[in-house]
């Protein structure tokens, strides 16, 4: 069944639904929560706080704006964001040193759902590496320091018009990079 | 060609780098916009795909079990309801009840004197979001000088200046839902408007509490709200700090009884909020006996 399938029934309570979802995007969600707060626990609550908030507002799901596995991301990441601006964990942009590795639950992971996930973040990861060194720099220090523009902008010593040019052209240059991969693969496989 | 100063904003937006009042101003703008909405969807889309690069981790096995417990709890609930709406079962009031369409509200107005209470905020580092289900354990404070002195210690001198509603559900699980509405002591608690702000207690049948807050309003920089529950006579007891700006609703499931307690209150203290004494700041409370 679909992501969106899911997402759709869990309108009407339907708890097994939640349950296929949290094992396919638990892992996901927490590597996420943990690369942005670098802490076990702090990143449990994010990760708890937003799959009750994918339970309970699956109704504000809007299919046709994003996958749904973009939306439960960007629920964990609103979170850890949160987390991060109420100054109660350090921030840390980078997954070097990180070393907690907390005993695997092998029955929640959902294979194809992470090998697939895999694969797109290696492209990504190709994408970010082709965008010059300031946009990039601006892009991870919003998305994964949960800094704002203006914070940003006081790190790097720019005006804040700078930062927005950059996180702005920086998401245009990936969409259209990703575009052109899509296409690619698109025309391989065929 | 100058860039639009609104528009400039669309990629702090999709990677959530926009304060709260920012973001206002864009979301109020979308409407008139469709490129910038189209732009925006464009935008989110891969700015949700960093999430992607974050190397993937197993969370605790118990935060699994935690959360199917909750929502195996709650869809049964909703299961109830939905039955209820097709077949209404009794509900038992233990507040009078006027009109015809469901329980009524018991207001009670007694200012509290928040002067008389002052004093350093805690410091203490631990973390603010009791984890439901995990052994959470209710910090008894210490020295509780000063808030006896709101008078919130005895039941009968509670101070609540909301509408306060008590409603007794008990579900076909025999599990009983006992639920209290409280609202602000004023309208401006420490500088923060608390018009509209409101808030539902559940006193749960299986020694869990959950708290509904709707309207809560954005904090300065540097504070947080903390839930406090209060017997009739002794200490407040701490139970978890969290942040405002919950317009669109916060729910928390605590793993504490909240039977015993005669008020459950809710100030404001320093962020993140954990405050082992309660700041003289008293901005929301509730009478639950």
């Amino acid at each position: 069944m679909s992501d969106e399938d899911l997402v759709a029934r869990l309108r009407e309570r339907d708890a097994n639904a939640f349950t296929a979802l949290y094992d396919r995007y638990s892992r996901m969600s927490f590597g996420l929560a943990y690369r942005m707060l670098s802490d076990p626990a702090a990143a449990e609550d994010v990760v708890q706080e937003a799959f009750l908030s994918v339970w309970r507002q699956a109704d504000t799901f809007r299919p046709e704006r994003s996958a749904a596995r973009t939306w439960i991301l960007s629920i964990v990441h609103h979170r850890a964001v949160d987390r991060l601006r109420r100054g109660t964990t350090t921030q840390e942009v980078s997954d070097a040193g990180l070393d907690y590795t907390p005993d695997r639950a092998d029955e929640s992971v959902n294979v194809e759902h992470e090998v697939r996930a895999l694969m797109e973040a290696n492209e990504i990861h190709r994408v970010l590496g082709l965008l010059p060194m300031e946009q990039r720099r601006a892009i991870e220090m919003a998305y994964f320091g949960g800094l704002s523009h203006t914070e940003i902008a006081g790190k790097l010593s720019v005006p804040v018009g700078t930062v927005k040019g950059r996180l702005r052209i920086g998401l245009q240059k990936m969409r259209t990079l990703l575009d052109h991969a899509e296409v690619r693969d698109t025309a391989h496989d065929a | 060609m100058t860039p639009d100063p609104i528009e400039e904003m669309l990629g702090s937006y999709a990677l959530d780098a926009l304060t709260p009042e920012e973001r206002a101003i864009v979301d109020a703008y979308l409407p008139s916009s469709p490129s910038a909405q189209e732009e925006l969807t464009q935008l989110s889309e891969v700015a949700g795909r960093l999430a992607l690069t974050a190397i993937p981790r197993d969370p605790p096995p118990a935060l699994r079990a935690r959360l199917l417990d909750i929502v195996k709890r709650e869809a049964a609930e909703w299961q109830d309801a939905r039955s209820e709406e097709v077949a209404p079962r009794q509900l038992h009031a233990h507040a009078p009840i006027t009109g015809d369409a469901g329980p009524s509200s018991v207001q009670e107005r007694q200012p509290p004197s928040l002067a008389l209470a002052t004093g350093p905020h805690s410091t203490s580092p631990s973390p603010s979001t009791p984890r439901p289900g995990a052994g959470w354990v209710p910090r008894v404070s210490g020295a509780l000088a000063r808030f006896p002195t709101y008078a919130y210690g005895a039941v009968g001198s509670v101070v609540v200046a909301a509408v306060i509603l008590l409603v007794v559900l008990v579900n076909r699980n025999g599990v009983t839902v006992t639920q209290r509405t409280g609202g602000p002591v004023a309208q401006v608690v420490d500088g923060v408007r608390l018009t509209g702000v409101h808030f539902t207690v559940e006193i749960r049948g299986d020694h869990t509490t959950r708290v509904r807050f709707q309207g809560l309003p954005t904090l300065p920089s540097g504070k947080a709200f903390e839930l406090w529950l209060i017997p009739a006579h002794g200490k407040p007891v701490p139970v978890g700090g969290f942040a405002g700006n919950s317009s669109h609703g916060f729910t928390s499931t605590y793993s504490v009884d909240a039977k015993p307690y005669a008020v459950a209150a809710v100030t404001i203290e320093r962020a993140p909020g954990n405050a082992s004494t309660p700041s003289p700041y008293l901005a929301l409370a509730a009478k639950l006996t």
